[in-house]
């Protein structure tokens, strides 16, 4: 049993949400899918006096808007890759969503939105939405605004979202057709957290010349490392050279290298590079719609 | 401040309400309020899935959902697995020893079921897939595998 006693509550949707944080303040935890949430709440290492469940609040939808690919903060990695406008528009979430450790079940549990708010610096979703330059819908009984994944990622578990606000939903920008995704996650045992991950995007002219790229490292620092990548690959075809040269960018990039039982930091920026490298070797299309 | 709930499950396809604390966890709801047993404690992190179950069609780890999350859905426990006697999955894992000590293998038979019903032809990769949200100290996994190839494998024939 949890120990502390705390004010259950499930509202129905965004104005009942905002309205139980803004009154409720900063001693509430949200929850959305319990997979980080709940055990510390079970071990007591957080003590809210109020739990504001989003079960019911109808944040769990993903819908294709004008152009952006809007995705509810409460959707799981079950329904990121089961979701055909993912597979068209942000395929790179597939790649990670089904990479998720812990089984079908934290599949099927886990949410987008949650990972972001926890802002583990050892997950998968925050450099994927830096490298995706994603936006982060933040709402308050105050106003809403929008946040830039790299902005919004501000420490190790800490991020622009104040007590009151509410995620909503994620929105990414799609791309032309010619944006092509990579992922890749370095882990050393099935059941691990991710020791360093890599998330780009990058645009291929049918000529196979790059036009523009991002690409963004997770697990290797206490926020997201976006690493330099346009000037080494914009105007190559992307051979050998190049993604020497980027992995050894992205090993500079990493100033100041997160350490934890997995993996200490200097382990961690030693495979920076080849994580990078790796990621940027695997790009695929999206499926065509 | 009340932390007493009335939470209405449809339990294994029954009707049932309990008061539970609003701080408990659904794995203790079910055995504690319910009197469910199968489903097992582990590791209270997310990790063993000892106490998956399905929750309104979807494998879950009871864990790490609020009992009070889970007030209206339809939860189906191992005591729910086979409608009469012991289903197919089950009889394979007991066919090819497929579990010793046995505290692992209700979250196995529904991480199982749930593989089963995307496909009926996995590969043995695919298998491993399936089941690396659980934990087995015993068997060192092999006879799990050959259980759910087999279990498809019957499956498929009908």
């Amino acid at each position: 049993m949890i120990r502390k006693r705390f004010a259950y509550h499930r509202p129905a949707d965004v104005t009942e949400v905002i309205e139980v944080l803004a009154a409720e303040g900063r001693d509430a935890c949200v929850l959305a899918g319990g997979t980080l949430v709940v055990p510390e709440l079970t071990i007591g290492s957080v003590q809210p006096t109020a739990v504001v469940d989003l079960r019911s609040a109808g944040l769990d939808t993903i819908r294709a808007d004008g152009d952006h690919l809007r995705i509810g903060a409460t959707t799981t990695y079950a329904d990121l890759a089961a979701s055909e406008a993912v597979a068209q528009r942000a395929p790179v979430l597939q790649s990670l969503a089904r990479g998720i450790t812990g089984g079908p079940q934290i599949r099927n549990q886990g949410t987008i939105g949650g990972s972001a708010c926890y802002a583990s610096p050892s997950s998968d979703v925050p450099a994927a939405l830096v490298a995706l330059d994603a936006r982060l819908r933040l709402v308050s009984v105050r106003g809403e605004r929008e946040v830039p994944a790299k902005e919004f990622f501000t420490g190790a578990c800490a991020t622009l979202r104040a007590d009151d606000e509410l995620l909503s939903e994620i929105a990414v920008a799609y791309g032309s057709a010619q944006v092509r995704f990579g992922y890749y996650k370095l882990k050393l045992c099935e059941s691990s957290w991710p020791i360093a991950t890599a998330a780009c995007a990058v645009t291929v002219r049918a000529d196979g010349v790059c036009t523009a790229a991002r690409l963004a490292l997770g697990g290797v620092a206490a926020i997201p490392v976006v690493v330099p990548v346009e000037d080494i690959l914009v105007g190559t075809t992307i051979g050998e050279t190049e993604l020497t040269a980027v992995a050894a960018r992205a090993e500079a990039a990493v100033v100041t290298p997160w350490s934890d039982v997995l993996a200490d930091g200097t382990y961690r920026r030693g495979v920076a590079g080849v994580v990078a490298k790796r990621a940027l070797s695997r790009t695929t299309l999206p499926t065509p719609p | 401040m009340s932390n007493a709930l009335s939470l209405r499950l449809t339990l294994n396809g029954e009707e049932r309400t309990a008061i539970v604390d609003s701080r408990a966890l659904l794995v203790y709801a079910i055995r504690d309020a319910f009197g469910l047993t199968g489903t097992h404690v582990g590791c209270l992190t997310g990790d063993c899935g000892a106490c998956t179950v399905e929750l309104d069609g979807r494998i879950v780890k009871s864990c790490l959902v609020l009992a009070a999350s889970a007030d209206g859905s339809h939860v189906t426990t191992i005591e729910g697995f086979g409608a009469d006697g012991l289903d197919v999955i089950q009889e394979a894992f007991w066919d090819e020893y497929a579990f010793q000590c046995g505290f692992c293998l209700p979250g196995m038979l529904f991480a199982t079921r749930d593989l089963l019903a995307r496909t009926l032809e996995p590969t043995e990769a695919e298998v491993r897939t399936a089941l690396d949200g659980n934990l087995c100290r015993c068997t060192g996994y092999n006879n799990i595998v050959a259980a759910v190839l087999a279990a498809a494998k019957r499956r498929r024939a009908g």
